[in-house]
This record gives C-alpha cells, structure tokens and sequence, in this order.
C-alpha cells in the first residue's frame, strides 16, 4: 500500500508499462473496497438470484483473473479485465435494482475507463456504455420508480443528457490532451535528435582535436583503464559492505572493465552474432555497449550533458527558444539583417561533414538556394522571406561570403 | 568556480522553470476556450430543462447571463490574455462558477436525476488540466455533493440518512472523487514533468551548440568574426536600398546593434529616442558579440535537412539517457559509473576536469537526479576521498594542469 502511494507520488518517473501497472492496482484496490462493500449489502437486499450469487462468484473469478495478469507482468489484458468487470458490474446492477443509484455506476466505469487516460479505450468502451445508458434510460425511464418525481417526463432526458454529456465533455479533454501531447512530443524528439547530431559532430570534432595534439584517443589512455579498475574495486566493495547485491560478479570486475575497453572500435554486431562467443559475453556486450566512448553513447551523452552545466546560461530572455523569424521580428528590416546573417553563417562557417567524414565543410551558395527552397526550412523562414532571398540573389550571393 | 557553477545551474533551473509555467500557461489560455464554448452550449439544454420544469423566464435568463458570463470570462483570458498576466482567474472563477450553477440546479429541479449535474461540473472543470484547480474541483464536488446527499435526502427517496441507498449514493460519489483526483494527480504531475523537460532539452539544445562552437574555436584555432557579418551586412543593405531607391532604413540599426556590446539600454535609448524598450528587446536578438541567438539559429538551420520524426517515434515510450538502466548488472553500473566519474575528473577537448564538490552538486541537482544509481552515489558521496585519492595516484601523475 505505500509502495502504491509512493509510486503515485512519483508516478512522473515511470515508464508507461509500470504507470499501466500501477492504474490497474489502484482500480483493483477500488474494485475490492466496492466489491466488499456492496455485495455483502446485495446479499441481505431484496435483489434476484442473479445479483446475490452469481455475481459474487462472477466478480471474485475476475478480479483473480485480473490479479493474475498483473502478476504476470500483462498490464493492457488486466486493465481490459478491470474494465469489463465494471461493465458487468454496471449491467447487472441497472438491470436487476433499478434504483436510482445504480444509475451512478455509468459514471463510475467510464471514471475508470477515463482513469486509464488512453482516447482509444474511452471511445470503444466508453462509446459503448454510453450508447447501451441512453438506449437503457429510454427503454425504462422509470429509473428512479422509488422517487415521487416533480417532473416524469423530463426525469430520463436530464438522465440521458448529462450522460452524453459527461461522455462528449471527457472526449474533448482527451482530445485536447492527445493533440497537446503529440504536439509537444514532435517538439521534443526534433530538439532530441538535434542535439544527438551536434553531439557526434562534436564528438568527431574533439577526435579531430586529439588526433591535432597527437593525442592517444580516450578510450586507449591506459590511466583511465587504471582508474576505472580501482575505482569500479573500491565501489564494488563498498556496496557489497552495504549488502547491495549478493550475486554480483565481484571476482571478474576487472575482467569486466578490460573487456569494456576491448569493446570499442570492434563491431558489436559480429560479436553478438558469433555463435561461439558465451552468453554471458554477449549479455556483457550489450549492456556495456551503452557506455562506449568512441560513439554517440548514453555515457557521451551524460557527459555532454554535464559539460553544459559548465556554459553560462544565455541571458537573453525575450523569445528565448523561438527559431522562426517571423515569430522573432515583427519589423521587416530585422528580417532582412536576420536573413543575412543566417546566409552568412551557412556560406562561411563550417557546418558540414566533408567527403572524409570530418567536420570541415560549408555550405555553396546554390546548396544555400535548394535548402531555402526546401519545405524543411519552413520552420525557419517565411515563404515571403524566401522570395525575398530569390529577388535578390544575386546581392546575397556577392556581399555575403 | 564551484560559486560559478552555482550561479549557472540556479539561473538555469529558474529558465526551465520559467519556461514549462509559460507552455502551461500558453495551454492553460486555449483549454479556457475549450471551456468557454462548452459553457456556452450549455446555455441551450438548460434551458431546456429549466423550461420543462416551468421555470420563470426570469429564472431562464439568470442562469443564460451566469452561464455566459463564465464563458466570457474564459473567452477574455483566451482572446484578451494581457488583461489577466499571468494568473489562473477564468479557471478560479469558472470552477466557482459551475458548482454554484450546479447547486442552484439541483434546488430548482429537486429531483435525482439533476444530482449528476455535479459530475458534468467536474467534467467542464477538469479541460484545464491544473494542479489547484483540480484540487479545488474534487474538494467541490465532495462537498456539494455530501452536502445535498445528507441535506435532501428526500430528493431520492432514500429514506433516512443512515439508509443503505443514502450508503451506495455517498459510496459512489466516494469512489468518483477519489479515482477521478488519482487520474488528475498522475495526469498532471506527468505532463509538468514532461513540460519541465521540454525546457530543459531547448536550453540544452543551445548549450551543446555553444560547446560546438567552442570545440570549432579551438581546432580552427579562429573566433567568430562578428565584425566581419556586421560590415558585409552594411554592404548589403547599401545597395539594397540603393536598387530600390529608398532611403538605407538599416544603418542606424546596424549603429545600434555594434554599440550593443558595449552600452546599456538606457543609454542606447536616451542616444536613440525614437526607439522603444520593445524595439531594441528585438533588435537585440540580432547582436552577434555577446547574444549571439542568430549564430545558434543559424547552426540549427544548417541542421534541419538531417533532422526527421516519425509518427512512430512520437507514440514510442520516450528514451532517457541514465547510467541506471533497471536491466544492467550491477557490476555494469559499477563500471559504468566509474568511467563516468573518471571521465569528468580528466581534462577532455569537452570538459575541464571538475572537483568532487562540483560533481556532488550536479549529480545532486534535479536534471541528473535519476542518472546515477541511488547506492552508487551514495557510497561516492560517503567515501569520495577514498575516490580522490585514487585519482591523485593514477590520473594526476604528472598532470600539472
């Protein structure tokens, strides 16, 4: 239970597999508080056969069910599960009472569909339940038969109104979010891939450096081989004095590192591919490819991560992340002197891999032309500014280079 | 230097938080839109009922101006946003708004069926997808709806407050709060999470161009010639005017741009009257010496062409770089960490070595904060001598720098 309320607390940190884990054990614990509650209550009630037997053994077999998909790691097949036992949950109560109350549970299961914030579930059991309550409240509008009603007829049409309405209203958040969401996680991943581009030309640009300083390439520094072996030691023992992990293979921790090193520059592929290297090598192999420092690795990217600590934050404030020049500058004459700079930096600094794979090249005027032109640059500049940039061609072309 | 650091990474964390309230709030605006349209559709079915009902056309017009000026209220911050900088009132006041709405409903129809208005209330408020507004819906809807359940419990006919229909009624009403907070604690917790890091990934994004920068500086062995953009832009513009025969617009610009480096903005606006604090806010965006945003834009477009996204990668579970990957060993993140560590103790063409203090208060701070395995850094934090001292042995023999 407090492992639940600790995993709701940072449920920002959890992949979407555990956060479905994590829906279907708090809909269970409601579904067993619900199912503790009412049916002891249905038993002693005036209900039929059908609510005060089967539907106990029906709802304890599902809830198992559901419970044992969970503990075999199938989240998506247990929130179905959970779903649907509050859909039969729902049927047999608006079928067998007709009170006023079952009424409610209509509400209570698209909550929990809601609950698993997924538009596709919403509108295919949502959709479902919804159309089956307003059918439902048409066919018997005497839903609330105990109740001397004001107003008879217009009783079913609120009924059926906030129903539709609760549903649609929820629709449009959905929407609304899925819209939001795939709008901001195109952002994302186009800055992420970004900057993984800038991050292997400056890798291939600091290889260039060492290589201009006769440097040995990092991964071949024999005291970073030695450092690693004493440090990776010294922690292993530390966590092992903690009571960390039994299992771990402390005896080969330096085998470990020098295979590590030996890793780089070979290809990963062949190693993982030859049927007479051992398990445990290529298990080593994959888990360690990670961290290799010749490639565009997690490690790299850490370590680019950090260093950028080490750059003072820009201090200019106004429109900080914007990129479009038409989101920049209202005035046309900061457009143009924006255009120009951009022209100038494209022809003049270097930007591009050249034909040996070195960071070395920059752009020709008629490249500078085609990707103007290009739909990619749209995100850039303005199909007027590119206009502007074709009338006068020619004065780009001859002042800025 | 660690007093440097300091002060780079609280300005950046105050920028990404600044950021992630600004895409929140750019959202916050459009949801309230959203919300206004819905309360204005509403207009027509409650009227509806309430004409049914046979209530006064008074009645009828009351609640149509309540109703409208709610959604005029949103439509203001939606349209007319510089009225309301920076506060969530339209949310506050709508959330008010819908719950009176509701309760006044209920006591003029009296009668079941209206009790559920209050799950449409909770609906329209939870579009705006916001921590104390969410808070405040699930509160009021408890409330109110307790409220009427043990203060008319005549409107069910559920006999006494102690019956077991007024049990099932305030069960259900339980059970509808609770999943609907869980479902709006996660939602929103994850998307300020995802918020925060779409901040951080633009600032980074920046950041890692800078260190390119700073990597082509070093092998070209040349700094950026921002004089040079300058005064062929001053070319350019020259003759530009000149073929249309307008008066050269852009050379005061470029006057004010070179005395930018160098000069507050109250002196360049007492020098340059006819310039407001807004103009030169833009014009600064052009500055090339110590801004520099055009460069960073400019290297981005000599990027653009090689950066794609798939509709694929978008619905993919997002990947994070971390040296805490739940499917290694624990002998692989010992040796993971400790090149990591070793790495950021070197002097490397991407970073400069850093002392232990500095490398505690990164992997302290929030940004890495699940980048490390918790045990590993707590035995490094403990015994970061006992690390020190290896380095001294191994890694700084010899090593005057």
């Amino acid at each position: 239970m407090r492992d639940m309320f600790k995993k709701i607390r940072d449920s920002e940190f959890l992949s979407n597999s555990e956060l479905l884990q994590l829906k279907v054990s708090v809909v269970m614990l409601f579904l067993l508080v619900f199912g503790l509650l009412t049916i002891p209550i249905s038993i002693v009630e005036d209900f039929g056969f059908t609510i005060r037997i089967i539907v106990p053994l029906v709802f304890s077999f599902l809830f198992l069910l559901t419970f044992l998909m969970l503990v075999f790691n199938k989240p998506r097949i247990a929130m179905h599960l959970s779903i649907y036992i509050f859909i039969g949950l729902t049927l047999y109560y608006v079928g067998e009472s007709g009170q006023f109350y079952s009424y409610f549970l209509f509400f209570i299961t698209l909550t929990i569909i809601i609950f698993y914030q997924d538009i596709s579930t919403y509108i295919v059991y949502g959709g479902a339940l919804t159309i089956y309550g307003l059918i439902y409240i048409h066919n018997a509008p005497e839903i609330a038969s105990g109740v001397e009603l004001l107003h008879p007829e217009l009783s079913p049409l609120i009924y059926q109104f906030i129903l539709a309405g609760f549903f649609l209203i929820f629709l449009v958040y959905f929407i609304l979010t899925d819209s939001i969401n795939e709008h901001l996680t195109e952002d994302y991943l186009k800055t992420q891939k970004s900057i993984e581009r800038y991050r292997s030309m400056s890798l291939r640009q600091s290889e260039e450096i060492d290589y201009s300083m006769r440097n040995r390439p990092i991964h071949e520094d024999i005291k970073l081989e030695q450092t690693v072996k004493r440090i990776s030691a010294l922690l292993m023992d530390k966590l092992s004095a903690d009571g960390s992990d039994s299992n771990a293979d402390i005896d080969n921790l330096e085998e470990i590192v020098e295979f590590y090193f030996y890793l780089h520059k070979r290809d990963l592929k062949k190693i993982l591919d030859d049927s007479s290297v051992s398990l445990l090598t290529k298990k080593y192999t994959v888990q360690l490819s990670k961290y290799l420092l010749d490639r565009d690795s997690e490690l790299n990217a850490i370590q680019f991560d950090v260093a950028a600590n080490f750059i003072p934050p820009l201090e200019h404030e106004y429109k900080r992340y914007k990129s479009h020049i038409n989101e920049l500058f209202y005035s046309k004459t900061n457009r143009i002197i924006a255009l120009c700079i951009i022209y100038k930096f494209l022809r003049t600094e270097i930007t591009q891999y050249d034909k040996w794979g070195r960071v070395a090249a920059s752009f020709e005027h008629e490249d500078i032309k085609r990707l103007f032109q290009s739909k990619s640059y749209r995100s850039y500049i303005s199909f007027a500014d590119m206009n502007f940039f074709l009338q006068n061609e020619s004065l780009f072309k001859r002042h800025l280079r | 230097m660690k007093r440097l650091l300091d002060s780079h990474l609280d300005l950046g964390q105050r920028q990404v938080e600044r950021e992630a309230s600004n895409t929140e709030y750019f959202f916050l605006q459009r949801k309230a839109f959203f919300v206004a349209l819905i309360l204005m559709v509403l207009i027509v079915p409650i009227n509806f009922m309430l004409y049914a009902s046979g209530a006064l056309v008074l009645t009828m017009i009351a609640y149509s101006l309540f109703l409208l000026t709610i959604a005029i209220v949103n439509g203001i911050f939606y349209y007319l946003h510089f009225i309301f900088p920076d506060t969530k009132l339209a949310a506050y006041v709508s959330t008010l708004g819908v719950y009176l709405l509701s309760i006044g409903l209920i006591l003029e129809l009296r009668e079941p069926s209206i009790f559920t208005i209050l799950f449409l209330s909770y609906a329209i408020i939870a579009i705006y997808q916001d921590m104390k507004i969410a808070n405040m819906n699930s509160v009021g809807l408890f409330i109110v709806g307790s409220f009427v359940i043990f203060r008319f419990p005549e409107f069910f006919d559920v006999g006494t407050a102690l019956s077991p229909n007024t049990f099932y009624i305030f069960l259900f009403l339980l059970i509808f709060v609770a999943l609907l907070s869980v479902s709006s604690f996660i939602m929103i917790k994850r998307k300020r999470f995802f918020y925060r890091q779409l901040a951080q990934i633009k600032e980074r994004e920046f950041k890692i161009i800078d260190i390119f920068f700073q990597l082509q500086e070093r092998y070209f062995g040349r700094s950026f010639d921002y004089e040079e953009y300058y005064d062929q832009i001053e070319t350019f513009t020259e003759e530009f005017s000149r073929n249309i025969n307008v008066e050269n617009v852009f050379q005061e610009k470029i006057d004010i741009l070179r005395k930018m480096r160098n000069s507050s903005k109250d002196e360049l606006l007492s020098e340059y009257s006819s310039y407001t604090l807004e103009e030169l806010h833009e014009l600064e965006q052009l500055e090339l010496s110590v801004v520099k945003k055009m460069p960073r834009i400019a290297f981005k477009v000599s990027q653009s062409q090689y950066i794609h996204v798939s509709k694929k990668d978008v619905f993919a579970e997002k990947q994070y770089s971390t040296l805490n990957h739940k499917t290694d060993d624990l002998e692989i993140k010992v040796v993971a960490f400790s090149v990591f560590y070793s790495l950021l103790k070197m002097n490397t063409p991407i970073s400069k070595k850093m002392t232990d203090e500095e490398i505690i208060r990164i992997l302290s701070s929030e940004e890495f904060q699940q980048i490390v395995p918790l045990e590993i850094l707590s035995v490094y934090i403990r015994y970061k001598d006992l690390f020190a001292d290896i380095i001294a042995d191994t890694l700084e023999i010899g090593d005057s720098s």
